[in-house]
């Protein structure tokens, strides 16, 4: 077993389990997620009694500097509860911890479901896997069509996130809401993002409906199993907004697949599918500006980053990270994006992205 | 203490981290961890090195920048409040002050900086409500600002590109 500290607890793991599961209870396994710059994400293998089965838990918290991302771990939880209630698939919330006897910083524990957040062969080139890319793409719009087609309202999700005033004022609040939550940071000023906030409200397009976000998605995001998404995941950038956002927002998952020179799937084409299954019609150029929003949702959070680093020395070493290379990435892809300087080589992208595992 | 310097013991630090303690270490989220210290390590020892010239560069680029845009709001009507406040803050922001002279720490270099920058950023947003009146002074200024703007990325690359491009795996 894997020796590490899960210092969201104030007492030993074991004697957490036994609290919630008995005196028989006992710890098997704990892995902590390697991936995932937002917030902690532990993997809790217990049994209730000595012979008993091996069960599965979700522990998730924030970094002992706070989370990435400005919205609450609170937040995240009743997405959960909430969409647990309806057919989006998403893994079971099971409970909610602040007792300070236990808990050193709030945390909340959900249902382990089974899968993996990567797909074997997926990023394999050769010609025998472009059916498996465009039938996990179209695997994933579906799933992006059930989320879009929430019932927002019906579930009260808009108690806790704010909805724009109408479709026309989608974009200008989304970029409201992100300079907002730079706002609330109290960091250091950062003039480009006052430039870029006025430069994306001038070309804001209007949202052919509003619907329920679910922010950065895709490849690294979500839970699959045997190609299907069983559990969407990390629901901390949800919003309501322009449904064009969450395909700005993807990971991977609306790639071209190429082959021979000849277009086998495209951004068009998931569009297409995703108009078929879902009713709404979003256009490549409304998606286009949406990715320029992630460069400008990057400056808010590489921020964020760089206030939790420098309020504590407990930060993790990834934070660092996002509030220094990732940080300065960010603002050279919105400096390109506004014409300002010229785009970032793909292979900076690569490079970004490659990680240990 | 001359030598070794700050930056010779940041290179001493990686190169052991790589050399001993990377080659034994078995787990993702330990590895992880290290790729990421050592791309810090590089960043703090170019920072060492740049961040002073550069903050230095920085407020003597940024101020005449700020005069420029303390004259365009003091030339626009006098019963403009919004144009007589940001007035006020810029040449408050630039008066001459005794911590700006004799040797300066970092952090007293940083410090201005970012009350300059507060004031870049006050000034766009002035300039920006000025756009649509189609004067060409503010489009001008608002270029000047823009081009501050990308210039300070540029800058900025100097302490990022070279800790991190080309080392490998960042997490």
């Amino acid at each position: 077993m894997e020796m590490l500290n899960m210092d969201m607890l104030k007492q030993p793991l074991a004697a957490y389990l036994i609290h919630k599961f008995g005196p028989a209870a006992s710890v098997v396994n704990v892995v902590k997620f390697p991936r995932g710059s937002s917030r902690e994400t532990w993997f809790i293998e217990y049994r209730n009694a000595p012979a008993a089965r091996i069960q599965k838990i979700v522990f998730r918290t924030d970094f002992p500097s706070g989370s990435t991302i400005p919205s609450t771990l609170e937040q995240e939880y009743f997405m959960y509860e909430r969409l647990g209630t309806s057919a989006v698939p998403v893994a079971k919330v099971l409970w909610w911890e602040r007792d300070p006897t236990w808990a050193a910083r709030p945390f909340y524990v959900r249902e382990h479901i089974e899968g993996n957040w990567s797909i074997p062969h997926y990023h394999d080139l050769d010609p025998a896997y472009d059916a498996l890319r465009i039938e996990v793409s179209k695997e994933h719009v579906r799933k992006l069509a059930l989320v879009h087609t929430v019932d927002w309202r019906g579930l009260g999700l808009d108690k806790r996130l704010p909805a724009p005033p109408n479709e026309a004022h989608a974009a200008s609040a989304y970029i409201d809401m992100v300079a907002d939550q730079l706002r609330n940071l109290r960091g250091e000023p950062i003039p480009l993002f006052v430039a870029a906030s006025h430069w994306l409200k001038a070309q804001a397009p209007a949202a052919p409906r509003l619907s329920l976000c679910k922010g950065t998605n895709g490849l690294g995001e979500e839970v699959f199993l045997d190609s299907k998404i069983v559990a969407m995941s990390d629901w901390e950038e949800a919003a309501i907004a322009d449904p064009a956002s969450d395909f700005a927002f993807c990971q991977n998952l609306v790639n071209d697949v190429v082959r021979d020179g000849k277009t086998l799937w495209s951004l068009s084409q998931a569009l297409d599918y995703y108009h078929s299954l879902s009713g709404i019609r979003v256009t490549p150029q409304a998606v286009d500006f949406y990715r320029k929003v992630q460069s400008f949702k990057m400056l808010m959070y590489t921020q964020s980053a760089a206030v939790g680093t420098h309020s504590t020395p407990n930060a993790h070493i990834r934070q660092a990270w996002t509030a220094t290379e990732v940080a300065h990435v960010g603002k050279r892809l919105m400096i390109a994006a506004m014409g300002l300087g010229p785009p970032l080589p793909s292979s900076r992208f690569l490079e970004l992205n490659r990680t240990m595992d | 203490m001359l030598l070794p310097t700050s930056v010779d013991l940041l290179r001493c630090i990686e190169r052991t981290l790589d050399t001993v303690v990377a080659p034994v270490l078995t787990g993702t989220g330990e590895r992880s961890a290290l790729a990421t210290v050592g791309h810090l390590l590089r960043h703090v020892a170019l920072r060492i090195e740049l961040e002073g010239p550069m903050l230095v560069d920085d407020i003597a680029r940024v101020r005449p920048l700020l005069a420029q845009v303390r004259a365009f709001a003091n030339s626009t009507p006098v019963k403009d409040a919004e144009a007589a406040a940001l007035t006020a803050r810029l040449t408050q922001l630039l008066a001459p002050s005794a911590q700006r002279s004799g040797y300066r720490s970092v952090a007293s270099l940083a410090e201005e900086v970012t009350a300059l920058r507060q004031g870049v950023c006050d000034s766009l947003a002035f300039v920006q409500t000025r756009l649509s009146e189609a004067a060409p002074a503010a489009k001008a200024l608002h270029d000047d600002l823009l081009r501050y703007v990308a210039w300070e990325a540029d800058q900025e690359a100097k302490i990022i590109d070279p800790a991190f491009e080309g080392f490998g795996p960042r997490r």
